[in-house]
């Protein structure tokens, strides 16, 4: 299936892009989205965001599922829709 | 006892050409505090609701508060209350920067200025007296070339300045009152200047500024210090991101999270959305920081020079409201466009986000073939992503020319005039026009777009939360209240006077420390809150009596219709959800099932019906 | 060799809390004429700082016709307030600009580096004041 994902604000330069389509198997998750996504990316974005993100050391608010916010870290394991938008946006803490 | 205060007004009378100080007594200091509550009461008990904004009985009070010019930090605004020319109703309006600094510094807590000129004047208050002069050659120039004037004549660099363009000279219904880099925005407080043909204050202020308990306050000080700079050290803080680039920092999240109006509401998301976002600007333009007097934030960034089409500019903004009016919802992605806008909105004096959507309503009208699509002129087509047409129509709004002329009195107005249905999508509540936020979208603006006492206001709104998804977008439990809460503590800090970002930083209990510190009293956080919560039903008893009732607190029927590419995951807004949230506001707020304070609530809050 | 307050202009964003914790912690009030450093603002150019050079060989010091005017032993030019008579002799003799009256009380009023201390640095986020030479 094919996801789109985008790239917001700062996250734009570290992903040194604005947008990727992806392929992925049938029923892939949120996770397994973080796993693919290094091999696509700078490696300072897998460094900053993807691997502290699958860590949990990472606020979850910088995705985005369908303009939704994640609400735990168990949506991590949401299986993924053909045609989902998965976004990368700040996490503006703070107002 | 209340050292931090003047304890003195300034009564200017235009008509008379009459200046005279009076004293203010402790219980109406101790009662009001500053800022917004000293200009509400004083408004409400001196202007009749039903005076013509636009007349000589209405008054304009530019109040500053007890923890203005200061170390306190985030503290610098000046507040102005006066009867909107847009809304018929009271409207309170603010600017940063230095100005609040030299009136504390003059030893005012309040100006009033009253009556009207009988020809063009300035008003220029040193330490060598306050004097009215008159000014016929500054009609019709820029703000900036007025308050240059005025510095010029006065001969100090000390001198701070306030004026208004040719649009509020020219009764531009949203005209704004600017203030060196910084603007007295909504509600058309500069057609009320330009009505009593005051086009500009000078100030200048030898005193000094003291505080009650000067230990105490340098330790709240330090622990607002301590705060700000946990906030601004902190990964990805909203507060850092306005210091570096500006309020337009957050452009990409709410884009993404199907937030920015587009193409007149239409749509929830701007493809071009980046390119006008607060980055763009910063890694275009040659960009610096300015702040506020006594501001760690620095949010205000200075571009200059820059070239557009149209002229060589200088301007600070556009502030993020301005990347929405005149940018996302007019389906302009030219950043070069939109500095030349802010420029002249600056040099008129407009408020941006009226403006921006008197714009967009005009592209609507045109899409929708109730406008010509030649109205300005044949070699411009009026249509949604067209610069031209954008830059041409403001120079018309503050000439009052051609299609100007409508739109210069407000979407609400023009759309009445235009007729052919253009009322079920005019962007507005009470008159005034949508800030940069969508209703069909997000719960709390529904609600306090609906139930400000300024029209469609975001100043008090949980947009933090429902943007980041601490609270739904869509969720309607508990939303009212909490929003009817939002309202009576920004009410209650802009007495002080606060920036609105101060609120993100400091929790309550900061905010009360440095006021009974810096003034001896003793507010507790309740009480303080309650305040707002007072001056907020004083607002909405002079709008009742106005004629703005329970009726005006609904959104236009464009709300109601689902924008095409609304999120799937998502709800609109259905008109029982608003229905459901009017009525749980009324309840929060112990008004009636009409809208109206009830004596209960009023004798709670000290006030009579 | 004397330190002095050092402004970089390039980051300075005109804040001026430089000029509210210098006149608090040298009078307990706030007020830009009792502070011993001075932002300007020019935009849209870069703002003006007018603050004392602490001099080797002060001008200020042989106008001051009531010696008010003295310099440390770490070569800080002080003004001692309880003599001078606000007659601006060293304003007009100071080529920098980096001395001014307090109209209120009528003294001279310039940096005094607070004995060392350079109180105003803390309150200065953007790291646009320093200490040297």
């Amino acid at each position: 299936m094919q996801v789109t994902v985008r790239f917001a604000g700062p996250l734009r330069a570290l992903a040194a892009q604005q947008s990727l389509t992806i392929s992925l198997a049938a029923g892939a998750t949120l996770r397994d989205l973080l796993r693919a996504l290094p091999d696509l990316l700078p490696v300072s974005f897998a460094e900053q965001v993807l691997r502290p993100l699958e860590a949990g050391t990472a606020p979850l608010t910088l995705l985005l599922l369908n303009s939704n916010h994640l609400r735990a870290p168990a949506d991590l394991q949401r299986p993924l829709a053909e045609g989902d938008v998965v976004a990368f946006v700040p996490p503006m803490g703070g107002g | 006892m209340l050292e931090c205060y003047g304890k003195k007004l300034l009564r200017v009378n235009l008509t008379r050409r009459t200046i005279t100080e009076e004293p203010l007594s402790e219980d109406f200091i101790r009662r009001w505090v500053g800022g917004m509550g000293f200009g509400t009461r004083l408004l409400t008990q001196e202007v009749a609701p039903t005076a013509d904004p636009l007349g000589p009985d209405n008054k304009l009070f530019i109040s500053v508060g007890p923890l203005t010019g200061t170390l306190a930090p985030l503290f610098a605004q000046t507040c102005i209350v006066t009867r909107s020319p847009l809304t018929g109703g009271i409207i309170n309006t603010y600017a940063g920067g230095h100005l609040g600094g030299a009136i504390k510094a003059s030893g005012y807590d309040v100006i009033a200025i009253e009556g009207r000129a009988n020809g063009l004047v300035y008003l220029l208050i040193t330490p060598d007296g306050a004097r009215i002069v008159d000014c016929p050659e500054l009609a019709g120039r820029s703000a900036r070339q007025a308050e240059e004037a005025l510095k010029m004549a006065a001969g100090r660099d000390d001198l701070h300045t306030l004026a208004i363009g040719l649009a509020g000279e020219n009764r531009v219904r949203y005209a704004s009152v600017i203030s060196e880099t910084r603007a007295f925005g909504r509600g058309g407080a500069g057609a009320v200047l330009g009505a009593k043909n005051l086009k500009a204050m000078g100030i200048a202020g030898i005193g000094d500024v003291r505080v009650a308990d000067q230990n105490a306050f340098q330790v709240a000080v330090e622990v607002a210090y301590q705060t700000l700079r946990d906030n601004l050290a902190q990964p990805w803080s909203l507060l850092a991101g306005f210091g570096r680039v500006g309020t337009g920092s957050g452009m990409g999240l709410i884009n993404e999270k199907h937030a920015l109006a587009t193409r007149h509401h239409r749509l929830t998301r701007f493809a071009q959305a980046e390119e006008i976002g607060g980055q763009a600007f910063a890694d275009r333009f040659p960009t610096r920081p300015i702040a506020c007097l006594g501001c760690q934030v620095h949010c205000g960034m200075l571009h200059s020079p820059v070239k557009t089409p149209w002229s060589e500019v200088w301007t600070r903004g556009p502030e993020y409201e301005t990347m929405y009016s005149l940018g996302s919802l007019c389906c302009n992605d030219n950043a070069e466009m939109l500095l030349k806008a802010n420029d002249q909105a600056e040099a008129y004096g407009m408020d941006t986000l009226s403006l921006g959507v008197n714009v967009a309503f005009a592209m609507e009208c045109a899409e929708r073939g109730i406008l010509p699509r030649h109205a300005l002129g044949d070699d411009v087509t009026l249509e949604f992503g067209q610069p031209e047409a954008t830059i041409r129509l403001i120079d018309m709004i503050a000439h009052r020319q051609g299609l100007g002329d409508t739109l210069a009195e407000g979407v609400r107005r023009a759309a009445q005039t235009i007729g052919q249905g253009a009322e079920s999508f005019a962007l507005q509540v009470k008159g005034m026009e949508f800030a940069a936020w969508m209703p069909e979208r997000m719960r709390g603006i529904a609600v306090t777009f609906a139930t400000a006492n300024r029209g469609a206001c975001h100043k008090r709104a949980p947009i933090g939360a429902e943007l980041m998804g601490f609270l739904p977008m869509d969720g309607l439990e508990g939303r009212a209240a909490l929003v009817a809460q939002i309202q009576d503590k920004v009410n209650a800090i802009f007495t002080l006077v606060a920036c609105r970002f101060a609120e993100f930083a400091l929790p309550l209990g900061q905010f009360v420390a440095l006021l009974n510190t810096a003034s001896g009293l003793d507010y507790t956080e309740a009480q303080f809150v309650r305040l707002g919560e007072a001056i907020w039903n004083l607002e909405r008893l002079h709008n009742l009596a106005a004629g703005i009732d329970g009726s005006e607190d609904r959104l236009p029927d464009i709300c109601f219709t689902v924008p095409a590419d609304f999120p799937k995951d998502s709800k609109p807004l259905t008109r029982e959800d608003f229905a459901t949230l009017l009525h749980d506001y009324y309840a929060a707020r112990g008004w009636d099932a009409l809208g109206r304070p009830t004596p209960e609530r009023l004798a709670l809050l000290g006030l009579q019906a | 060799m004397t330190q002095r307050l050092l402004v970089d202009l390039e980051k300075c964003t005109e804040c001026r809390t430089c000029e509210l914790q210098c006149s608090f912690v040298h009078f307990g009030v706030f007020n830009p004429n009792k502070s011993g450093v001075r932002i300007i603002a020019r935009w849209p150019e870069l703002p003006r700082a007018r603050v004392c050079s602490q001099c080797a060989d002060p001008a200020c010091l042989p106008a001051c016709p009531v010696e008010a005017l003295v310099r440390t032993a770490q070569g800080v030019v002080q003004v001692l307030y309880a003599q001078c008579t606000g007659c601006g002799n060293c304003i007009t003799a100071c080529p920098y600009d980096g001395v001014w009256l307090d109209p209120l009380s009528g003294v001279a009023v310039k940096c005094d580096t607070c004995a060392g201390r350079f109180a105003c640095l803390d309150t200065c986020f953007v790291g646009a004041l320093a200490a040297g030479e």
